[in-house]
């Protein structure tokens, strides 16, 4: 297991990284979308894998019921990437850009579906590509896949390989002003990916000395 | 004693990055790590001639703080330094009284050429 050690200073070195990302990511959604998007002080922990599906699930009121988008990104920088949408929130985000009235009861359509994953796809793709491109990295993507349901150990489990190790998670809450949408993004970074991470964090704030 | 310029912003590390563009020019850099700490230290007699500030902090965040800075210091130039770089989000910020906005991260090219538009060459 890669040690999982990240003082203050590296911890609030990957604060601001994924603040900067994320901010790249809501300018290319505002865009899209002609909406602002309000942006809270991204958190950074280390948790442990195993503990994975309780520390997401203890992150929002209600885990039962989600669209989730997951991207892994391939580089020095590697691991996957979560956007989570309370199910709801993704109708209405849905009813933002398609212009229909979702039935609430009814099951996410193709088209529907499709625009969840493409929201996931510019959010995840525009964050991680610029913390890589600061750390000196560039990351590949395989294709965003889709998941509904509870978020629960079987569904991180897709996703995530098991294990004993730590996966350092970024996380930011966003919010589509007078919209009264929010949804997460979560980054969880594989063994390999942590090492790396925590070398080129220690070569930044060198550089920052 | 140089001319002071205030940094407000509540990562170490985005002050260190521009405490290192700024250690060769003649101001003195003072540091507040929230909006409050940067009013308090206005309250208590700080009169930086520039200000950095950051938009996305916890408490009462950068715009609240920047309308509070421009409602006490006047004309002061406080220059925006910001990972939100939506229209919106500088339409925002340049009514509630930013003289401009920075990109986050601001490079050294940047920063010094903001300052000399507010008539402070470094």
């Amino acid at each position: 297991m890669t040690d999982p050690g990240f003082g203050p200073l590296e911890l609030d070195a990957l604060r601001e990284l994924m603040n900067v990302g994320f901010g790249r990511a809501a300018a290319t959604l505002s865009e899209l979308m002609d909406l602002h998007v309000v942006l809270s002080v991204p958190r950074v922990e280390l948790v442990p894998i195993e503990e994975l599906a309780s520390y997401v699930s203890s992150e929002v009121d209600d885990p039962k019921s989600f669209n989730v988008v997951e991207q892994f990104f391939l580089g020095k920088f590697e691991g996957s990437s979560f956007l989570l949408l309370p199910e709801e929130e993704g109708r209405r985000l849905v009813d933002l850009l398609v212009g229909e009235d979702a039935d609430a009861d009814a099951p996410l359509d193709s088209l529907e579906r499709d625009t969840i994953i493409e929201i996931g796809n510019i959010i995840i793709g525009a964050c991680v590509s610029k913390v890589a491109e600061l750390l000196g990295d560039v990351v590949t993507y395989r294709p965003p896949r889709f998941a509904a349901g509870a978020l629960d150990r079987e569904l991180f489990a897709r996703y995530v390989k098991p294990g004993p190790g730590m996966a350092l998670v970024m996380k930011t809450l966003f919010r589509f002003e007078r919209r009264d949408v929010f949804g997460l993004l979560f980054l969880v970074t594989t063994d390999t990916g942590l090492g790396w991470l925590k070398r080129a964090v220690a070569a930044w704030l060198e550089s920052l000395s | 004693m140089g001319q002071k310029v205030l940094l407000v912003d509540d990562s170490l590390v985005a002050r260190l990055g521009m405490k290192k563009i700024l250690k060769d020019t003649p101001f003195e850099v003072v540091e507040a790590a929230s909006g409050e700490d940067a009013l308090a230290a206005i309250d208590g007699g700080l009169r930086p001639v520039f200000v950095f500030l950051d938009l996305t902090m916890p408490g009462m965040g950068g715009l609240n703080a920047l309308r509070e800075l421009r409602r006490r210091m006047g004309e002061l130039p406080i220059v925006v330094v910001t990972a939100d770089i939506q229209k919106a989000t500088i339409e925002e910020a340049r009514l509630a009284g930013a003289t401009e906005l920075l990109p986050k991260p601001a490079d050294r090219g940047a920063v010094l050429a903001a300052l000399a538009r507010a008539g402070l060459p470094a």
